[in-house]
């Protein structure tokens, strides 16, 4: 399962397609903090098309970034 | 006249631990809805508790593994030290902190206890340990002025931002005693805790393993209690088979 960075005017359109992904509906969707991006996990063969990619190395620096990052003990 | 046969009553069984979750500390989690079980405080003040984690990561640094968001949580430091935080509210809250740092891409036992008197006793109200080891544990991290915890609504989160191995993660309405904690380790393998001392004094205790179903809502069973527990954003690759304390 793969990482993808969606707009937030997308997200409830590609609710299902991560539903779908997972085979079930408990699943949560990490926002940016400025609200407009949100985190999403698709498989290669559901994934919307024109979004890129990334791995889990990829996306941990990512969510370590300010938009992403809530913690306060960085 | 007596029945033919003997008959045996067999002891309760107990279906040992095969696997451990695996989480990816970016969206992957277990939800437990908020209950006033898993809130330590009776509106005054604070009411003892411990928290006991079977845990093998190496992403302890500046990472959350546990959270009731604005009552407590436990992460790591910048030297992989842990340390645990209760609040207040956002802006008054204190923090302890185990001053050994935890041993990375191992499985280790990590319990921290609290007898809910931080207000009138500080840091020694806590008691922390590590593989049964007692050890010294300081104030870190603390703000504002601490005055009980809050009860709140928010859910008890197992996993946050450290990838990580977890398994067998209990909660209890008691600080344990070293003696218990050295019963709970049981000599660093997984315990039926059920068969513990102590087993009245456990609130909830999710094994994280193989017996769990992280596809359905409320899969993740709690054995002792009713605070079953939902994966979010899991499947059956999260269930990492063979990969347990020994």
């Amino acid at each position: 399962m793969d990482f993808y960075i969606i707009e937030e005017e997308n997200i409830q359109n590609f609710t299902p397609l991560m539903e779908q992904s997972y085979g079930h509906d408990n699943i949560y969707i990490r926002m940016s903090n400025d609200g407009t991006l949100g985190l999403m996990n698709f498989t290669n063969e559901l994934a919307p098309i024109g979004y890129f990619s990334y791995t889990l190395g990829e996306i941990k620096v990512i969510m370590n970034s300010s938009n992403w990052n809530d913690e306060a003990d960085k | 006249m007596g029945l033919p046969f003997a008959f045996w009553q067999t002891s309760s069984s107990f279906t040992a631990s095969t696997a451990s979750f695996i989480l990816n500390g970016v969206n992957e989690y277990i939800s437990v809805p908020a209950t006033t079980n898993l809130s330590f405080t009776d509106g005054v003040s604070d009411k003892p508790f411990t928290i006991s984690i079977w845990i093998n990561t190496s992403d302890l640094r500046y990472n959350r593994l546990i959270k009731k968001d604005s009552e407590y949580f436990i992460a790591g430091n910048s030297t992989t030290q842990w340390y645990m935080r209760i609040f207040t509210n956002s802006t008054n809250y204190v923090s302890v902190r185990m001053t050994t740092g935890h041993a990375e891409g191992q499985w280790q036992h990590i319990v921290f206890t609290y007898d809910g008197t931080y207000t009138l006793n500080g840091i020694t109200s806590f008691q922390n340990y590590t593989d049964s080891v007692m050890l010294a544990s300081v104030s870190a991290g603390s703000a504002g002025t601490y005055t009980g915890m809050v009860a709140s609504s928010d859910i008890v989160q197992i996993g946050d931002t450290m990838t990580s191995n977890i398994s067998y993660i209990s909660i209890y309405d008691k600080q344990l005693s070293q003696s218990e904690v050295i019963e709970l380790y049981s000599g660093g393998a997984l315990f039926n805790i059920s068969s513990s001392s102590f087993i009245g004094s456990c609130i909830s205790w999710w094994r994280n393993d193989q017996t769990d179903d992280v596809t359905i809502t409320n899969g993740v069973i709690d054995q002792v209690g009713s605070n079953n527990g939902t994966a979010q954003n899991m499947d059956i690759s999260n269930i990492d088979n063979g990969n347990i304390p020994t």
